[in-house]
């Protein structure tokens, strides 16, 4: 069931309502009443991240993909790569961001290679909101390369 | 990565959210000794893909704050769920499931840690933790091959 509002004089198609950031939200589902807006379904994300890759003979790169049912209302998308430097991880370089809505989105994050041998993984982050809000982070598996 | 796309129209959210509230047997759980909180990882039947199950104990909420593709080999996952950013309750949770056998733990600022270790025949580590102030501070960190912890969200 699609639910139907007035917004600013047009008439909106409001589908979905609830959230999440790499996910979701769970308000029942009720039976809408005049002037009530009910959640028919949770807007769910899935959120992924691949290995670090080799970018060229000099670079490294990670990417991620956000798959979700539906748009959100807002929603900050952000992948890094990340060092293993000093026993632990380090961001590295600078971050990709996107302000992106849409129900899918590709990103990426790419940076020079540091001299050396040196493990490398990513992370994407993702904050949403759909009626509710949500964060999720998630991390890549590491590869190491040389040069 | 794990670029699949969801079968959307075989998932069942309302599905998972009632086997995790109702208590039934699912892939994995985690729940705080007071019930404020817990964390489930249910599989879908239809598609195969895992839905991560966050639950707001008092309001028996239960909310799916994330899918999980069926084939990722590697899961290192930390979140939270609030109303509104501000807002509390809000339940931050952590998962994992990796080759490793993983295990993650949880604190409020210098509190204690809680543990979440890894189910020796699923893999699968999860640990959560609620809060009303949505601003404290917590922290996740997963453990290491050599037995060290890292962080996975502060």
């Amino acid at each position: 069931v699609v639910l139907t509002f007035f917004a600013g004089g047009t008439v909106k198609r409001f589908g979905l309502v609830s959230l999440v950031a790499a996910a979701l939200v769970a308000v029942p589902t009720g039976v809408a009443q005049a002037g009530v807006v009910t959640p028919q379904h949770d807007v769910v994300c899935t959120t992924s991240i691949g290995g670090a890759r080799a970018n060229g003979t000099t670079g490294v790169v990670v990417s991620g993909t956000v798959r979700c049912n539906a748009s959100v209302d807002v929603a900050v998308t952000t992948i890094q790569l990340q060092i293993y430097e000093g026993g632990q991880w380090r961001l590295y370089g600078n971050s990709s961001s996107t302000a992106s809505t849409a129900a899918n989105i590709n990103i990426s994050d790419s940076a020079a290679r540091k001299p050396g041998c040196w493990a490398y993984r990513g992370v994407i982050t993702r904050e949403a909101f759909h009626h509710n809000w949500g964060t999720t982070t998630k991390y890549g598996e590491s590869a190491s390369f040389c040069g | 990565v794990t670029d699949q796309e969801p079968p959307w129209d075989l998932i069942d959210l309302d599905a998972a959210k009632r086997l995790v509230l109702a208590g039934r047997p699912v892939e994995a759980s985690a729940r705080t000794a007071d019930g404020a909180c817990a964390v489930a990882v249910a599989r879908d039947d239809a598609s195969g893909w895992f839905l991560v199950v966050a639950v707001d104990g008092p309001a028996q909420e239960a909310t799916v704050v994330a899918l999980l593709a069926p084939d990722d080999p590697h899961v290192q996952l930390a979140g939270s769920i609030a109303p509104a950013k501000g807002v509390g309750p809000r339940i931050h949770y952590g998962v994992a499931r990796t080759s490793e056998g993983a295990g993650l733990r949880l604190r409020r600022g210098s509190g204690e840690w809680i543990h979440g270790a890894a189910d020796p025949a699923t893999g699968w580590a999860l640990v959560c933790y609620p809060t009303d102030d949505f601003f404290d501070p917590v922290r996740i960190e997963i453990s290491t091959a050599n037995g060290a912890w890292e962080p996975l969200a502060v």
